[in-house]
């Protein structure tokens, strides 16, 4: 009984906060005043940086509207109503996928499947569905839960400061050096780790959120393990947080971590069979397997003639 | 066939708390999920969250996971906390629901629990039955008669030493050496507390007259390096339960059943009945 209550429920829940309603106000205004702005806003940072905190802000509020409509898209694969022609919702979604602008930066700079599948089937082009399998799981069920852990792990101020240092951001000078320095000594990490809130710096912060972001991808396979039954789900899932399991220095960065920290806290005992299992699920996790599916899908329907 | 809707209970002093509502309107059952040192409202209970929606046996039961900061706060707080939780949802279930509920499922404005299962694990479970504590000796409620208590790998007698830090490491075996330098026992929880006496002592008066201050279900994890296991005053012999061979993982995965480990759900389900 997945009904438009739902869908107003999750759209509060994923496209109503003050990043999503920044981004869609500022996308409104620049498409209508200067189609050209909004173009160099959301530029490739490959040919030109992006450094202006103002420029970065309103980067950082579309990226979070492109994971609320990642998170619909979803929601629609797995049976919430898509709202009708004549809704606001609908134009709105519509709008913002289709610019010119927002296309470019979200499938060709910075390739994101999920938003691309919502465009296409907001224009009608394709619309993907998963049925649930009798006595199968309930692919609604799965997809809250793994919509819930997203949030959480978005929610978890250790993890984002230990993604950021990932992505090689630095908070008060300190960055993934110092982090790699902190993990790799046992007596450093474990001070670290039981220090009271007051007294941590950002690479305690991050220290933290290494040890939580392993046990979330655990999480995260558990899930996507339990999504089995129904590839495209697994694939349109895996493809929410893919951004950290196949970004490449990511993929190298973390077992490294890993392999520093759980040595540390486990000792030569216990640590190799303890960084091995972790291991195992970050190699999963970062398996192109989960990619095809929906990449698949999407890549077939663009070989597809148009209509003219 | 979906049985159940999902919504969120952004209630004060909770932190991500969601619902999983029955949409039969025949619901009268409700399992209560609480977390531990540590925890969370979804992580600890991994996959009971995917398992029950889809089994026939919880087609009529709400799934609540509550969520709290299981660090910060004392065990008294966090158990009147959760005692204005229960107290609400057993006053205001009907309110709670159809705010996540399609019109067609809607409960009755008179709607009521006859049950109300609370599941705990570790802190959970001595901040589930301290809330119960206060619903009967000191601030007595109807609806505490109604409850059941199902424990996973309570810390009603105490943790180990400064092993306990561990739970928060995602069961990372952390060496002896460095636990013992750095980590500490929440007071509150440290084997022969005021708190943890204070509740054994309760429970040992009361639970001849108010039989639900005791456990209809305990699970020890085999072995448990985080929690002292043993009898207590009112609960049943213990079922043990052993998701690996190590026991500071044992005690973070006894409350997550998996394909390869259903029992926490099966244990469950016999509940429910």
């Amino acid at each position: 009984m997945i009904s438009h209550h739902q869908l107003d429920v999750l759209v509060r829940e994923v496209l109503e906060s003050k990043s999503c309603k920044r981004a869609s106000d500022g996308i409104a205004v620049l498409l209508e005043q200067n189609p050209a702005h909004l173009a160099h806003l959301l530029r490739d940072h490959e040919v030109e940086q992006v450094e202006d905190w103002k420029e970065l802000q309103f980067r950082d509020d579309v990226d979070t509207l492109l994971h609320g409509y990642a998170i619909l898209e979803i929601g629609f694969l797995v049976g919430l109503p898509v709202p009708s022609e004549e809704r606001g919702l609908r134009r709105r979604m519509a709008l913002e996928l289709g610019a010119v602008a927002l296309r470019r930066y979200y499938e060709r700079y910075y390739p994101l499947r999920l938003p691309e599948a919502l465009r296409l089937r907001l224009d009608g082009e394709l619309a993907l569905r998963v049925e649930a399998t009798e006595g199968g799981p309930d692919p609604e069920a799965i997809f809250r839960s793994f919509v819930t852990a997203v949030r959480n792990r978005r929610d978890d101020d250790d993890i984002e400061m230990f993604l950021w240092f990932l992505d090689d951001g630095f908070e008060a000078e300190e960055g993934l050096p110092d982090l790699r320095a902190l993990v790799a000594s046992p007596h450093a990490l474990a001070a670290s780790l039981a220090k009271p809130p007051v007294l941590k710096s950002p690479v305690d912060h991050a220290a933290a959120g290494l040890l939580r972001y392993v046990e979330y991808c655990g999480r995260l396979l558990g899930l996507l393990e339990r999504a089995a039954a129904y590839p495209l789900l697994q694939s349109a899932l895996w493809h929410l947080e893919s951004y950290w399991f196949s970004h490449r220095a990511a993929s190298e960065r973390v077992p490294d971590l890993v392999t520093r920290a759980i040595g540390s806290l486990a000792g030569a005992e216990d640590g190799p069979a303890e960084v091995e299992e972790r291991h195992a699920i970050l190699r999963t996790l970062a398996d192109p397997r989960f990619a095809r599916p929906l990449a698949d899908r999407l890549d077939e329907d663009a070989t597809k003639p148009r209509r003219a | 066939m979906k049985n159940h809707t999902w919504g969120a209970l952004s209630l004060a002093r909770t932190v991500d708390s969601f619902a999983l509502w029955a949409e039969r309107p025949t619901a009268k059952t409700a399992v209560v999920f609480v977390h531990g040192f540590g925890g969370s409202a979804q992580a600890t209970w991994s996959e009971f969250d995917t398992l029950a929606p889809a089994d026939p046996a919880f087609a009529n039961v709400d799934l609540i996971f509550y969520g709290y900061d299981g660090k910060g706060p004392h065990v008294t707080e966090s158990s009147r906390w959760l005692f204005d939780f229960l107290d609400l949802l057993s006053s205001h279930a009907a309110t709670l629901a159809n705010a996540g509920l399609v019109a067609e499922a809607h409960r009755d404005p008179g709607f009521s629990y006859e049950r109300i299962v609370l599941v705990g694990h570790s802190l959970g479970a001595v901040v589930a039955r301290n809330a119960l504590v206060l619903a009967t000796k000191y601030w007595p409620r109807a609806w505490a008669q109604r409850c059941e208590l199902v424990l996973f790998a309570p810390a009603h007698l105490g943790s180990r030493t400064s092993e306990w830090a561990t739970a928060v490491l995602s069961g990372i075996p952390v060496i002896p050496a460095l636990a013992q330098m750095f980590f500490k026992v929440p007071a509150d929880l440290a084997v022969g507390s005021q708190v943890l006496a204070n509740l054994r002592s309760d429970v040992d008066s009361l639970v001849p007259e108010h039989p639900w201050l005791g456990a209809r279900l305990v699970v020890e994890a085999e072995p448990d390096h985080v929690v002292m296991n043993g009898a207590y005053p009112g609960d049943p012999y213990p079922e043990p339960l052993s998701p690996s061979t190590n026991g500071f993982r044992n005690h973070i995965r006894v409350c997550k059943p998996s394909p390869a480990f259903p029992r926490p759900f099966e244990i469950l389900r016999g509940v429910i009945g």
